[in-house]
């Protein structure tokens, strides 16, 4: 009898797009991206800072560093995670990531 | 935070680890501390280097990757790569990098969003500290070409008049 051992495809350690960019870090931009709008719509928030790690956002802030240290607080790396200003992007500056 | 200093209108030199580098007449430099990791705290050993500061630069850093390695002692490989910028038509990469700017007191962390941009090559000449890391960090700069005297500084807290 012939068994067959099925295993679970494991998770993609990179993006076949970005190659060079950790899984964690491109999920996080691409959450930013996808809630960037939302947070434009609120002028409250204009120039304050927003960090994601995944689909998670962590916190929004006046200053990129208070999310910095909240992220290393949560034992967070740098590389999983995502820090940008709630601005509008220059589409140019985001080659392909709209793409998945 | 306060950084105050001047630019001459004559060509000069400054050291830089153990190279004497030209600084072209109305260049403006400030001095920074690149690190690879944007979470750390400031690392006392951090070395110096020169940048300019371009005001007409619309990105946060721009340096080569033999200056990384030479005068930050950053191999780029160890930076994590963000994304891309299209400069020309052409990919710039986009590293996660902290960033320091040497200020009167003491260094302050620019936070930089999109990373630095590293080049391949020889452009450009010195390392470029754009008006997009002065502006996401909400800095305000003041030129005056009267004394060649320049200033960056952190809003003050209060306005006068009230």
């Amino acid at each position: 009898m012939e068994t067959t051992k099925t295993t679970e495809a494991p998770a993609p350690a990179v993006d076949d797009l970005f190659v060079n960019t950790p899984i964690g870090m491109l999920r996080s931009m691409q959450a930013y991206m996808r809630e960037l709008p939302e947070l434009l719509a609120n002028p409250a928030y204009g120039g304050w800072w927003v960090a994601y790690c995944g689909n998670e956002r962590i916190g929004i802030s006046r200053t990129g560093h208070e999310l910095a240290r909240k992220c290393a607080a949560r034992g967070l790396r740098s590389a999983e995670c995502y820090i940008g200003i709630i601005a509008p992007q220059d589409p140019d500056e985001w080659v392909g990531l709209d793409l998945h | 935070m306060k950084l105050h200093f001047s630019y001459s209108d004559q060509k000069s030199t400054i050291p830089v680890r153990d190279e004497i580098i030209e600084v072209r007449a109305y260049q403006m430099i400030v001095w920074v501390s690149v690190v690879p990791d944007f979470f750390k705290h400031w690392d006392p050993q951090a070395p110096k280097l020169p940048a300019i500061l371009d005001t007409g630069n619309n990105h946060n850093f721009a340096i080569t990757k033999d200056h990384l390695l030479r005068w930050a002692g950053i191999q780029v490989s160890g930076l994590v790569e963000k994304k891309h910028m299209r400069e020309r038509g052409v990919l710039v990469p986009l590293h996660d990098a902290g960033l320091w700017l040497h200020a009167d007191a003491e260094p302050f962390n620019l936070a930089i969003d999109d990373g630095i941009a590293v080049y391949d090559g020889n452009w450009p000449r010195l390392p470029t500290l754009g008006l997009r890391a002065l502006t996401n960090n909400g800095l305000q700069s003041f030129i005056y070409g009267d004394t060649k005297e320049v200033v960056i500084r952190t809003p003050p807290a209060w306005w006068w008049p009230f």
